[in-house]
């Protein structure tokens, strides 16, 4: 470096690949940017509070969406009260439990690979497992049922992460005090993981709000406002992604599946927005 | 008659898998005195020094033989309480590891784990071990306060506090100043004078000259064996094996 | 490997330069004696004239010592070399006194040696040095049955003292007039018997820094 700079080739060059990331960073952001603006400029226009506060009439012929709403609503809840004890038990079992590390190491070579599985899949499962075996209706229930064995896996993963943050140290610190397994994991395991966790389930939710083919099946595309919860467990209900699918294939209605597009859209940046605020919330003191 | 030997290792053998980490070890922690465990790295003095309120059973594929008493009785015995052993035992380690959670969770984290204690008898506890610790007069304004925010001086008196707060009466220290600037390991040498008023403490250190300002008894462990122990004075003016002359002197290896 | 190479070296220039000193206090006590018994004035002269030579060996010894004590914290045989050679270093050097002082009076007598005592103060002379030399012998090879010889050679020195001081006593008594000879040698066979004392702590060290024990004593 006689003159304190790289030689003319070595900075094209270096040029040239930055060039190249810059690009590669451009057609990144432009392309998502470029879908969410696209989807709201086809989708908000439609979108009015008719449209959000009742169900589709045919008499009226007009088309709204509260009951897929809260299909939706109904169905995440149920799911997570079916996946949370499983998935953060089964978690805790595997982290703080387990004994024989290769069983661990099997089970969560299954979850990984679980984890990538195609839904639609879940799917197949789901009718098989719950509506030909359990004999249940396409119902919200099985579709949750379903739900709840495709978010399993992702659900014990980002658990046990969490878990996995927690240092050593606190285990011990506890330990030499005398707690007791169950109780150190109570008191200083969970607590110190929640963020983690929380972070976990919000991202799941997301999925599961996203989630169409493991739902069309199981828990079907009925459009009937229902709004006792446990009457929905049975009834068949569409939930907003599956409605948005049935709308644009079905009825060709591209108004419609861009509305609800825009609502999902909008529902998924919440709960983003939701897990930044969660992190800084639950952050250890 | 007044107890002289609090613990007592007797033959003690510790093995990890196939591993042979502590090898017959025979030695006695006399009571209210500060014994200190020094030798090279993977001697086994952490090890031993875990053996004596049975953390080590956390690690897998450990296997011990011999005995090691506590007042008499043997804590690998079958019937032993692992958790009022490690009451009576505390320990602190190298890196302070307070909760996170406050100042005061902290320390009253062990006795709401034993006693169900009144609010006002919680606050007299958590006040008598801080000061215990030397560390009331830096903390009583700010008790609600993350532990975390503390120097890391002040998490491990704090963790000293949280140690005595469940009125133990040996207290294990796993290289305690290891991970603290000069001062304040000066301060936690001088906190470990007065604890030896009412405690018996065990500490491993790695700094030679710690082991002989604070401790009364040494013991040198080399690969596994007790190569030699006595009077803190004796060993480090008149060792008798050479391993120890040597280590000691800084000629080892 | 050493891991400590350089403060080794530093332990082995103080042994070399504590042994250098040994050395020029026996050579001094040496030169001292035998200037006093044959008369050499030059010699005694040049005994006089090393002494300042002493003082600054003595000096710079204990500037090594405690600059080691605080640079490299001994412990165990490194401190009982270091604190042994700090504690020895003074007894060498009176016996440089010693030697000097005896020389200074050999310088100014005013009466020839008196027959009676010459033998006797030949062979004080001769143990003394004999003690001096073995003294820093033991601590050169370490030799802790040396050291304990020489400690019991004391006592040969001892009686000489007493044999030699009657004698001289009795002169006084009965001739005031060689009153100022006889005080003379009266202190040369006191440097001489101090010299041996100096020699027998020299060796006690010498124990020291092989057992840790002084004086039956543990020190630590």
């Amino acid at each position: 470096m006689k003159n304190g700079r790289l030689p003319l080739k070595r900075r094209a060059y270096s040029g040239f690949l930055m060039g190249l990331i810059g690009l590669s960073a451009a057609i990144a952001v432009g392309l998502i940017v470029g879908l969410i603006g696209y989807v709201f400029y086809r989708g908000l226009g439609h979108i009015s509070w008719e449209f959000l506060s009742t169900a589709r009439s045919a008499l009226r012929g007009t088309i709204g969406i509260l009951p897929n709403i809260l299909f939706t609503l109904f169905l995440i809840i149920t799911t997570l009260a079916i996946v949370l004890p499983i998935g953060i038990g089964a978690a805790i079992y595997l982290n703080e439990y387990a004994t024989s590390r290769r069983l661990v190491r099997i089970i969560e070579f299954a979850t990984e690979t679980l984890a990538g599985i195609p839904s639609i899949i879940y799917a197949l499962v789901g009718v098989l497992l719950f509506i030909q075996g359990l004999g249940l209706r396409v119902s919200i229930l099985a579709g949750a049922l379903t739900l709840s064995i495709l978010s399993l896996p992702t659900i014990v993963r980002t658990t046990q992460e969490a878990l996995r943050t927690v240092p050593v140290s606190y285990r011990e610190g506890a330990f030499a005090l005398g707690a007791t397994k169950w109780y150190m994991i109570r008191t200083i395991i969970l607590p110190s993981s929640l963020d983690g966790i929380v972070t976990g389930v919000i991202l799941a939710v997301g999925r599961m709000v996203g989630e169409s083919a493991a739902l069309l099946f199981t828990a079907g595309t009925g459009y009937f406002l229902v709004t006792n919860y446990f009457e929905a467990l049975h009834a068949s209900g569409g939930t907003l992604s599956v409605m948005l699918f049935v709308y644009a294939t079905e009825h060709g209605n591209f108004d419609v599946s861009f509305a609800i597009a825009s609502i999902l859209i909008f529902i998924v940046l919440l709960l983003n927005f939701g897990v930044k605020l969660v992190k800084r919330k639950l952050r250890r003191i | 008659m007044i107890e002289m030997n609090i613990i007592c290792a007797k033959k003690l053998c510790l093995y990890y898998r196939d591993f042979q980490a502590l090898k017959d070890i025979d030695l006695d922690v006399p009571a209210r005195e500060i014994t200190a465990l020094i030798g090279p790295s993977g001697c086994g003095k952490s090890t031993f020094l875990r053996t004596l309120n049975r953390m080590n059973d956390l690690i897998q594929g450990v296997k011990i033989t011999g005995e090691v008493t506590y007042h008499g009785e043997n804590i690998y015995a079958g019937q032993v309480d692992v958790t009022a052993l490690r009451k009576s035992i505390g320990m602190v380690f190298q890196k302070p590891n307070p909760f996170p959670m406050s100042i005061y969770d902290n320390v009253a984290y062990g006795p709401k784990l034993h006693d169900n204690l009144s609010k006002a008898e919680l606050n007299d506890l958590v006040e008598r071990s801080l000061r215990g610790a030397a560390l009331w007069d830096e903390v009583k304004d700010r008790l609600k306060k993350s532990a975390l925010s503390l120097s890391g001086g002040q998490q491990q008196r704090l963790c000293i506090a949280r140690a005595l707060s469940v009125s133990p009466d040996v207290l294990l220290m796993d290289e305690p100043t290891s991970a603290l600037d000069p001062a304040s390991t000066m301060k936690i040498e001088e906190l470990m004078g007065h604890l030896k008023q009412d405690y018996t403490v065990v500490i491993v250190t790695h700094n030679m000259q710690q082991a002989a300002r604070i401790s009364d008894r040494t013991a040198f462990f080399l690969t596994g064996d007790l190569v030699e122990s006595g009077k803190t004075d004796e060993i480090f003016s008149m060792p008798k094996d050479k391993r120890t002359e040597d280590y000691i002197t800084g000629r080892f290896g | 490997m050493n891991a400590r190479q350089r403060f080794d070296e530093e332990l082995q220039a103080l042994s070399d330069s504590l042994i250098k000193m040994g050395e020029t206090a026996r050579t001094a006590i040496d030169r001292a004696t035998t200037a006093l018994l044959t008369g050499d004035r030059t010699l005694a002269q040049q005994v006089v004239d090393d002494d300042d030579q002493m003082d600054e060996m003595e000096r710079n010894i204990e500037q090594t010592c405690l600059r080691l004590l605080l640079k490299q914290q001994p412990v165990a045989r490194d401190l009982r070399k270091i604190s042994t050679a700090i504690k020895m270093i003074t007894d060498i050097e009176r016996i440089g006194d010693a030697a000097a002082d005896i020389a200074e009076i050999s310088l100014h007598l005013t009466a020839p040696m008196f027959p009676e005592i010459q033998a006797d103060l030949k062979a004080m002379a001769a143990a003394t040095q004999d003690m001096a030399s073995s003294a820093i012998a033991a601590y050169v090879k370490e030799d802790l049955e040396l050291a304990k010889q020489t400690q019991e050679k004391d006592d040969i020195v001892d009686d000489y003292f007493l044999t030699i001081r009657a004698v001289l006593g009795e002169k006084i008594r009965t001739d005031v007039s060689l009153m100022d000879a006889a005080l003379d040698y009266l202190m040369i066979i006191k440097y001489l018997e101090r010299v041996g004392d100096h020699a027998e702590n020299i060796c006690e060290w010498v124990e020291f820094y092989k057992t840790g024990i002084r004086k039956n004593d543990r020190i630590f």
